[in-house]
Parts: structure tokens; sequence; C-alpha cells
């Protein structure tokens, strides 16, 4: 068995915005993994606002308590970019509410890209679809957003908006962040910085 | 590594899929070369059966009605030949009518007494002792004119000796029908002898073929009973044909009567000058005004004549012999009333009287020197006294005196007076003849060579004749291709789809290619040997998987599915050529499927994978909608049209494959204002891949569609609506082995045959036959010349035939359509052509069809135009019979004629028998559509392993932001199997419209299982999708 995380503590307090850096295959992804509840780690154990994690709850948690945003953002290609945004919505319920569509369009509005509402994601710029993809992370307001290399597809002038963007969030909204990222820009957006080396964290 | 081993390897990765494709060529190929296979099948035992019932007879000489001298085969030119006397008879065992074929033949190890029969015959016959062969009383003169005796049957007492087996000639047939006849051989002197017409025979097989110039050769005016000699000229049928008369004019003919009475005019005070009464049927009031008469001689032979001692008579004139003149006390000028028995149809007889005056008295011995005017009638001529006639006239014995006696003791059939021939012609002429004698003004040998062979002996090729039919019957590649076009569908979807699935998932490999500098005809020539080398290695399997198919197709035919052709013995007969064709059909239909998918795969391994965005404007489904609605109303209120119900019905298709259209390109635009639900989405998800969704609707619909229209047009057959119409309310169908010659309509003729105890309501519609090939569906030969009923066609209206007039000059038939279309492969207007009294390849005019029905399989022609072609046959031999009382009078039927050989089946056993043949052929269909449409559903199967393939992606996703996994599950299923169950209602629906015609009809049996099996469809289809998911997206 492959020993990809060991004996690994990490404390992120509540509106922090954490950067994890590290070479390929060090394992930043599976730590991003059991961060958003998709990995379950075989020793030791999780806590998110304070409570446990446990395996009964693990869709629930993903959904009203974590955010993820993908390096390919993951976009559904059928859906404009509201639906996109307000597809997390539809984990629990059957069909979303006005106030819901409000704070939907009060995030494209935070994000700048008002104008995108009814845009097929198809045809939105790698920046675009990265923008929109933070929108759908925070749309059922998480306690914890993570973020896989979100600008790694962008250029140098985009990853600088989206480390700007990412910044916005944290600070305006008070979202704890969490963010895998080979990017300085990022890294400088980040409060701190850790890097992971054989399984362990370092700051 | 090179090309091949590129190849091996690829197909090694995705064997999955080439095993998808290698069972979908398989599956095609076996259904197209078992179809080509069953075609040689049932035509390769058809000519085999021709084989088998014809031996080695090359041609057929048939004297039709009458009968050839068994001399003639002395000749050389028929040494290769065999006479037979071949005659329709039964056995009657348990109390079952057998009808068999009786062959009397001549063969020197079957003595008299002894009997063979055939196997099919032998497997009929319970036990294989002694049996009772019933024939129809033939004798020389034919059962249909006045004078023969009253028993219409005789029979043989038989022992069963011996089968002839095939090889043996044992079933041989002389119509095209493949089931095999049932046929008993008898010794061919003993049959002649029951049925007194020794040294005679009727039928000719020879061995090599023979023309008429060749017969013209042989033949003498003796071969066919006439007696030739200088002068004069007689017939062993008695009645001397009217073609003959003609054929031999001038002439002076000769026609000998037994006349009612001679009495001398102003003795009698009532008489009248025509009275009409059926035979058996004088009146009371007549027989004693006759009786009363002193001056009057009571049947007497008389006979008519064109000249008398040279002179022409007058149609008035009357010659009596001395012994006549004496009796009547009548004198040269005196009138002497004369009254006949005259036959109108079916022995309905009138009595006319007709006023003559004495020209002459001539010593009666001038009358009994002269042999011509003397004629030997069947019971009347050599016995000893007038009380011993056997006649089916109605004579009534109480009026002869001994007088009468004496005279008979001492002159027999002399006439007692002449008349002129041209006064009687008209009443004493009949079907068979228009003289019982002929004084020749030729010499006779001039006389002779105006005589012809071909007016007495028709010659018929029958191989060439049995192999055209059989060549040319029905298509049974044709029928089973089309019975299984939606496996083959079923098949091609089944191979289109793993492809297109593989190409998909190998999209990524595909734009690689192209970017290593591959050109995009390199490509698909290299996806095109990988691809079409699985099916390659695939089609011979297919092509043995068709004859494995065909073998049970067969094996299925001659067990559950008898009923379609109602035939054993099929044998699989397999031509290399056609296993070819079909190997190369099912390789072209593949490659065209495999290069269309390819071309489309790479076209589109260019472009971005996501579908582009529907177009559907609702005008256009709006303007179906209202045209179909209209359409159904209007047709539903007026027209009742089951064309345009069929029609109606897919139109409901299209609009509502027009309506998903504008539904799904309506989601995909759909936006989000003020918010959003699952419904929205899974629509969304579904839009995204439109072509493909597409694409199931309109298989599955239109697959649905056609075959639950076939399974709900299949008609309740025990469906008391169905069965009036095809019956015209008669409830007993009756097949009369020997020709009734009566009205039974009439009380005194039911009194004759013992049928009073029938009741008052009894109706029968009588019908004339002329047998020829069975043209019903249970004959798989192509039918020239289908049987003929005649009837009066007023009486045909209740069985929805209306008579048409097209053409006065010709006569006119109508048959069925179902006959007309698959067994003779003919349409109204054409012309049949039958051999006929008027001369062979006398031309019947299709004048018109009627609705399948109790007479399926049979030509309906007025009983006018019957009587002029075939006046010859003029007994009844089939009737169908209306009653209060219908099993009463069936089993009354059966019992007072039993002579008669009346096979009494109900009309619904008869209905059923044909309507087997149908609902077989429905049920055949029904079971490889429904296969069709499972193996539809299977190919949409991989459509959803394609799908969910492709949204492994979207589920992970889905999953990350936090979507249960019953609740992705849910919206998985929703999206795979909204449009394939909106398919299957859509052509659900559609097929009950399309039988609004006969909704009723159709039976609630039907309809619940029709419901029951869509239910099914749908319950797999879902239960499969639910599968598929659960097992592919494990979490």
């Amino acid at each position: 068995m492959l020993t990809v995380l060991d004996d690994l503590t990490l404390d992120v307090a509540k509106g922090e915005f954490v950067a994890v850096r590290g070479e390929s295959g060090a394992g930043k992804t599976t730590l991003l993994n059991i961060l958003g509840t998709m990995l379950s780690p075989d020793r030791g154990s999780y806590h998110l606002d304070g409570q446990l994690v446990t395996p009964d709850k693990l869709s629930e948690i993903r959904n009203k308590k974590v955010g993820m945003v993908f390096q390919d953002h993951r976009l559904m290609p059928q859906f404009t970019v509201m639906q996109n945004i307000l597809l997390p919505l539809l984990a629990e319920k059957d069909a979303t509410t006005f106030d819901e569509v409000q704070r939907a369009e009060r995030l494209l509005a935070f994000m700048d890209i008002a104008d995108l509402r009814e845009s097929m994601v198809t045809t939105l710029s790698g920046g675009e679809k990265t923008r929109v993809a933070i929108c759908r992370a925070l749309i059922n307001q998480p306690s914890l957003l993570l973020a896989d290399e979100p600008t790694g597809q962008l250029d140098a002038r985009n990853a600088r908006i989206i480390a700007e963007l990412f910044g916005k969030v944290n600070r305006e909204l008070q979202t704890t962040i969490v963010m895998v990222t080979h990017s300085e820009e990022m890294t400088k957006a980040a409060q701190k910085t850790y890097v992971l080396e054989n399984g362990k964290l370092r700051v | 590594m090179n090309r091949q081993d590129y190849i091996k390897q690829s197909r090694r990765h995705y064997r999955s899929y080439y095993r998808l494709v290698s069972v979908a060529v398989i599956l095609m190929m076996a259904v197209l070369t078992g179809s080509l296979l069953l075609g040689d099948s049932v035509r390769g035992t058809l000519v085999q059966r021709v084989e088998e019932r014809l031996g080695r007879t090359e041609s057929i000489l048939t004297s039709g009605t009458g009968f050839m001298d068994e001399r003639i085969l002395q000749n050389d030119l028929l040494e290769e030949s065999e006479g037979v006397l071949l005659v329709d008879g039964y056995i009657s065992q348990s109390n079952k009518l057998i009808p068999v074929y009786v062959w009397g033949i001549d063969n020197d190890s079957l003595p008299e007494g002894n009997a063979w029969v055939n196997d099919p015959l032998s497997a009929r016959l319970e036990g294989s002792g002694d049996i009772v062969l019933h024939l129809p009383s033939h004798n020389m003169v034919p059962s249909g004119s006045l004078f023969v005796t009253q028993s219409y049957s005789t029979q043989m007492r038989l022992r069963v000796t011996g089968h002839r087996s095939v090889q043996q000639g044992g079933n041989i047939l002389l119509k095209n029908e493949q089931t095999l006849p049932l046929n008993i051989f008898v010794n061919r002197a003993s049959l002649g002898e029951v049925m007194e017409i020794e040294h005679k025979i009727n039928l000719i097989l020879s061995a090599t073929p023979i023309t008429y110039d060749q017969l013209g050769t042989i033949w003498t005016p003796s071969h066919s009973g006439i007696c030739l000699n200088d002068s004069s000229l007689t017939y062993e049928g008695i009645f001397i044909p009217s073609a003959i008369v003609d054929t031999l004019a001038p002439c002076s003919r000769y026609f000998s009567y037994l006349v009612n009475d001679l009495s001398l005019s102003g003795a009698r005070t009532d008489s009248v000058e025509e009275s009409s009464l059926s035979s058996g049927a004088r009146t009371d009031s007549a027989k004693e005004s006759s009786s009363s008469l002193s001056s009057s001689l009571p049947y007497s032979f008389v006979t008519a004549v064109d000249e008398w001692r040279g002179e022409a008579l007058s149609k008035r004139d009357i010659i009596l012999s001395d012994y006549a003149a004496q009796s009547l006390q009548a004198n040269v000028g005196d009138s002497i009333s004369m009254s006949y028995f005259l036959a109108k149809d079916l022995k309905n007889l009138e009595t006319k009287e007709c006023r003559l005056c004495v020209r002459q008295i001539v010593p009666l011995e001038e009358f009994k020197n002269d042999s011509l005017l003397i004629a030997d009638f069947p019971g009347l001529s050599h016995v000893e006294k007038c009380t011993d006639w056997d006649s089916d006239l109605p004579i009534d014995m109480d009026r002869i005196r001994k007088t009468d006696e004496d005279y008979w003791y001492q002159h027999q059939q002399t006439p007692k007076a002449i008349v002129a021939y041209s006064a009687i012609r008209g009443d004493w002429s009949n079907a068979f003849g228009s003289a019982t004698a002929l004084r020749l003004t030729a010499d006779r040998r001039e006389a002779e060579s105006r005589l012809s062979c071909q007016s007495f002996i028709t010659i018929i090729s029958p191989r060439a004749e049995g192999l055209f039919a059989a060549n040319n019957g029905t298509d049974f590649a044709g029928l089973f291709m089309a019975l299984g076009f939606f496996i083959i569908v079923g098949g091609i979807l089944l191979m289109l789809n793993p492809i297109a699935e593989m190409l998909h998932e190998r999209s990524t490999e595909l734009a690689l290619y192209q970017q290593v500098g591959y050109t995009r005809k390199r490509v698909l020539r290299q996806l095109f040997r990988e691809t079409f080398g699985t099916m390659l290695i695939a089609s011979p399997l297919g092509v043995l998987a068709g004859v494995l198919y065909s073998g049970i197709t067969l094996w299925l035919l001659a067990g559950v599915w008898s009923g379609a052709t109602h035939t054993e013995g099929f044998a699989l007969h397999i031509h290399a050529a056609t296993l070819l064709v079909s190997w190369a059909i099912g390789i072209a239909i593949a490659i065209a499927t495999l290069y269309y998918l390819l071309r489309k795969s790479l076209r589109e391994s260019d472009k971005p994978r996501l579908s582009k965005p529907m177009s559907g404007s609702i005008s256009p489904a709006l303007v179906v909608l209202l045209l179909t609605l209209a359409l159904f109303a209007y047709n539903l209120c007026c027209l009742h049209s089951m064309i345009l119900f069929i029609v109606c019905g897919m139109m409901w298709i299209v609009c509502f494959g027009m309506w998903l259209r504008v539904w799904l390109a309506r989601r995909q635009q759909a936006h989000t204002p003020d918010g959003w639900n699952k419904a929205q989405m899974v629509w969304q998800t579904v839009c995204a891949s439109h072509r493909r969704h597409m694409l199931a609707y309109w298989t599955l619909a239109l697959g649905v569609f056609t075959v639950f229209a076939v399974g709900l047009n299949r008609p309740d057959f025990n469906g008391k609506e169905l069965v009036e119409q095809s019956t015209g309310s008669y409830q007993l169908y009756v097949d009369c082995r020997v020709p009734i010659q009566y009205d039974l309509n009439h009380p005194d003729v039911r009194r004759k045959l013992l049928l009073s105890g029938l009741p008052d309501s009894t109706h029968f519609l009588p019908f004339l036959r002329h047998v020829q090939d069975e043209a019903s569906c249970l004959n798989l030969n192509r039918v020239s010349t289908p049987t003929v009923l005649g009837v009066s066609l007023d009486e045909m209206q209740p069985f929805g035939l209306t008579p048409t007039s097209p053409s006065p000059s010709l006569p006119c038939v109508y048959i069925d359509q179902e006959s007309l279309t698959w067994s003779m492969m003919k349409s109204v207007g054409d012309t049949l052509y039958y051999d006929t009294q008027q001369g062979p390849h006398t031309p019947v005019l299709i004048a018109g069809t009627y609705p399948t029905g109790i007479f399926h399989g049979n030509a309906i022609m007025s009983d006018a135009d019957f009587r002029s072609l075939w006046p010859k046959e003029s007994g009844v031999e089939v009737l169908l019979v209306k009653s209060s009382r219908p099993d009463e009078a069936a089993e009354l039927l059966s019992t007072a004629m039993s002579q008669y050989g009346l096979d009494v089946q109900t009309t619904q056993q008869r209905i059923k028998m044909f309507f087997e043949v149908t609902d077989t052929y429905l049920v055949i269909f029904l079971t490889l559509g429904a296969l069709g449409i499972l193996l539809g559903i299977f190919s949409l199967f991989v459509i959803v392993r394609k799908n969910l393939t492709a949204s492994q992606q979207a589920i992970m996703l889905y999953r990350q932001l936090g979507y249960r996994e019953a609740v992705i599950r849910s919206l998985l299923v929703r999206e795979n199997l909204l449009v394939p169950l909106y398919a299957m209602l859509t052509g659900a629906i559609g097929s009950v419209i399309s039988i609004s015609a006969n909704v009723a009809g159709a039976g609630i049996h039907t309809i619940l299982l029709a419901a029951a099996c869509l239910l099914l469809l749908c319950a797999t289809l879902y239960a499969g999708v639910h599968l598929l998911i659960r097992k592919n997206i494990k979490p």
C-alpha cells in the first residue's frame, strides 16, 4: 500500500486563505479530496466547523459546507451559466427558489460576469469559466471553498485576476479557502502557504 | 510493430465492443440467410412434390366427364402409358367421411376386391382391414340428365392389402397442390364393373410427351364411345354432344324420349298447355284425370326425327304406329295431345303438353326395324316389365295397364310415335347432347375425318404446369424477410451502436491521428480494416446461424406454426448460391453501416462533441397535429377507411416526433429568470444528445406501431360479427362428394330425400362446382385456375359480393382479394383460361373481388355463365345451410343423405381453418417483431451504456456537488428512459388509431394482451436501464 499523506495535520482557521504547494504526485489533490469528503483518510480524523466528519452525511457536507473549484472547471456543457451555478441547489430538492436565483445573480455580479447569465458555458473563455465555477462553489454559501489549481489553464493575466477574485471572496464573504496551486500569483493572494513534500506539510 | 499488429492489439483492447458487433452481424446475417433459405426450401419442397405426385408422367390424356375405350392403350404410341379410371369417392369410417381419389389401375398384382392405399390415407384409416368405398353411380349417362336411375351412388367392399409408396406413385395428384392426397388404388376392371362403365378409362398417364397430332394418328371415334356405321352414328353416352351434331351437319337427327302421355285430343277436358311440377310432385288431381282416360297411352317412348322416309316433318306432325293409333282410336288428321317432362335447373320438372296432328299411321314393325329410333336408357331399357323401371323420374306406376306391360314385353322401348325434331329440340335437348342418333349424309370416312380427337380428349403437360406453379408460388423468402424485418433492423442497430460507442470512446485517439499527420482517409482505412475484419470473421457464423434459423423455422412450420401451411415434410434445401448471395447482402449492409459511421465520427472528431442546437418550430407540428385530428375525425364519421386509419396512426407518430423535437428545442433554449428545476435539467441533458434520442424515438415508435398495429388488427376469430360477415349468416357448409341433382329447398324434394324433418326455417344455398386448383391460402403453389362455384349472384350480396358487368361477351368470375393477390398474383380485369365445353383455354374475366370469407380460394361465377361453360356439371356440390336448429339439420343431412357423401361442417369451423393461416402468419410476425423490438431495446441499452460512459465526469461532478447516489441514479434513469417510453407510448397509441375501424373486432383479449405486452416492454426497458445504471455508476 502506498502512503500518500503521512502523519499530516492541517489546521485552517475560519476565514483563513491557505495555499498548498507541492510537486506533481506529492498528494495535493488527495489532500483536497479528503477535505472535500470525496476520500476518507485511512487513519486520523477530519473536523469541519468543529464537527467530526462521519461517513453518513458526506453528501450533505459536500453540498452545504464545501464548495469546490476545479482546474478543468467541470461545467455542464448542456446548461447555461445560471443553470450551472444553480446546479448544487437541486441536489436536495426539485426546484430552486426565486431568492436562490437572486443570490446567484448577486454572485454573478460579484464576479463581474452578470452579462453572461444566460450564455452557454461552451461559449465562455477559460477565465469566465473559472468565475462561473467559483460562483457555483459559493451558491450554497459554504464554510470551506476548495480549489484545485484553478488557474492551471489560464494565462498570467487571467491567473492574476482570478487570484484577486479569490482574495476578494475571502475578504468580503469571509469564506475559508484552501487552494492547491503551482501559481506564484495565487500563493501571494493566500494568507498562509504550505508545501507538501513526502506526505508531510511544512510552512 | 506493423499495421496488422496494431489492428490486432486494438481489436483485443476493444473486444467488448467487437463481441457485440459480431453478435449483431451474426443475427442480421442469420435472418437474411435464413429467409432466403426458407424461400429455397419451400420452393424446393414444392418442386419435389411435383416430382412425387407426377412420377414419370409427362403427358396426361383426359376425357373430361366422358370416357375412353381402354383399347386405345394397345397403340404403340401409348406403350409407356398407364390407363386409369379415376373417380372421386369416399370411405366412411367411425361416422367420419374420408374423401379419396379412387384410381382404377390395371395391375396384375392388384386383384379384384383388393386395394392399395398411399401413406397419408393409410395414416387416416383406422386399422388395415376391410373398408367400404363409396362411389358416385356413374355409368355412361351423366347423372344430370333426366333418364337415369334413382341411385346416385354405389359402393365397393375392399380389403386393403398393400401400400403404394411415394416412389411407386402413391401420391399421384393432378392438381397443383402441395398437400398430400388421399389415394386408393383398386382393380380397374372391377371398378368399371361396379360403376357400369366396363372397359372404360378416363385418364392416360404417359411417360413420354404426346401431342394432338400424334394422338390424331391413333385415335378413332370408337375410342371415345362413338359408334359410327356406314350411315349412322350413336354414342355410348346416349346424348350426342351438340358440337358433334353440328360438325357432322347436314345429317338427320334422332332424339328418343319417354313421354308421359299420348292422348287423342278432345277426349280430355282438362288439358292444359303447360304446368309446372317438381319431380315426384304430380298432383293428385292430375293423376286422377289421366287415369280416367281410356284413349291415352301412358309413358311411351317417342322419337323425334328431322325426316321420315325422306320427307321433312312439320312441327305439328305426328306419325303413329298402328299400335298407338289403334290404342288411341286415332285416324290421320286427328289431333293428338303429347305431354312430357321438361327439365329445368336441378331437375325442377315441368310438364309440358303439345297438340299434334296425325300425319300418317305406319306399321309398328317399321319403327322396330330402324335401330336409330330406339335408345337405351339406364334403368328403363332391358327390364322385363314397366314396373321394374328404375328411374329418377316421378313415374306413376298406377297408370301402367296390362296392355302397356304387354307392349313392353314384346317391343321394349320401340317408339309408339314419331314427331318432328324441330318441334321438340329446345325441350328435349340437354347439356349433354341434342340427339340420341344421327343418320349421316356423308360417308363414314368423311364423317371420321370431320371428327377430331381434340373434341373428346384433352392433353395436359402436367410437369411444366406443376413446376411453374411450384416455382412461382408463395414467396417465402420475401415473406420471412418481411416477417423478420425488425430483427434485421434490430441487428443493424445493434451493430451500429457498439461501433458508435467505441468510436466515441476513441474520439481523442482519432483526433490524435490527425494531429500527428494521418490523413482522414488513412484513419478511415485503418479503422475500417479493424472493424470490418471482425465483421468478416463473424459473417460465416451468421450464414451458419441462418441455416439453423431456417431449419428451426421449418421445424416450427411443421409444428406450432403448421397452421400457416397445413403441410408437413418441408425439407431444408441449401443452395450454395443462396448462401453466397445472403452473405454478400449482409456484408454490403455491414460495409455501408460501417462506412457511414466512420465518416461521421471522423467528421465529428474535428468539431466540438456537443450536438448542434436544435431547431424546432411549433407551426409545422401544429399543422400536422390538426391535419391528423381532422383526417381521423372525418374518417371516423364518414369514410371508415382502414387504410386512412393506418395513415392517421403513422401521422400521429410523425406528429409526436415533431412535437418531441419542438419540446427538446424549447427545453434547450429555456432560460431561468425565476428558477430552475430537475425536470428542466433532465430535458436539457436529453437535448444535449438529441440526435441519438430522436433516432431512438423513430426506431421504437415505428417498431411498436407496426408490431402492435398488426397484433391489434389480428381479428378475434371467435367474434360473432366477423363470423357473420364471413359466412353470410349461414351456419353449415356442406361438401357433397356425389353431386345432388335436386333443389333441396323444394318441399317435395325434401320428402323424397327423407328430409321432411328439417326445421321449416331451413334454407339451402346451392353451388355448382367446377373443381380446379385450390386457391386458398392453404395452397403454396401459384394458382392459374381456381375452382369455380356457380351460384345466382343475387344470393351473394350478404357475402359482400357486388356483381358488375364489365364485359357482356365474356363470362365473369369474382375472387376473394387474398387469393387473387397472394395465390394467383392477378388483379381485377385479368383473364383466366379454363378448359370448358366451349373449348380449351376459354377466357374468363376477373370482374371483381369479394371479402375473404367462407368462399376463400374459390372463384364465384353466375350460375348462367357456369352452365354455359360446364353444362354437364349440373349437380350441386356445395351447400350452405341456414336453419333455426343447425345441429339437428346437420345430423339429419348426414344420415338421410349418406349416399351423397356429405361432409357437413359448421361455417365457423371452415372460416377458422382459413383464418388460422392468417392468424399463424400474424403470430409469426408478432413473434419475430417482438424479438426485433427486444433487440432494438437491447441496442438501446448499448446507447445507454455509451451515455453512461460519456457521463462519468458529470456523475463525478454531481457527487462532488453533494448529490446523493439515489438522486444521481434517478436523474440518469429519467435522462435515458423519457424518450424511449414516450416513443413506445406514442407508437402504441398510433397503433390503436390505426385499428379504429375495427376496435371492436380486435376483441378484449387481444387488447388486454397488447396492453400487457406494452407493459412488459416498458418494464424490460426500465429494468434494463436501471440495472445498467447501477452497474455503471458504482462509487
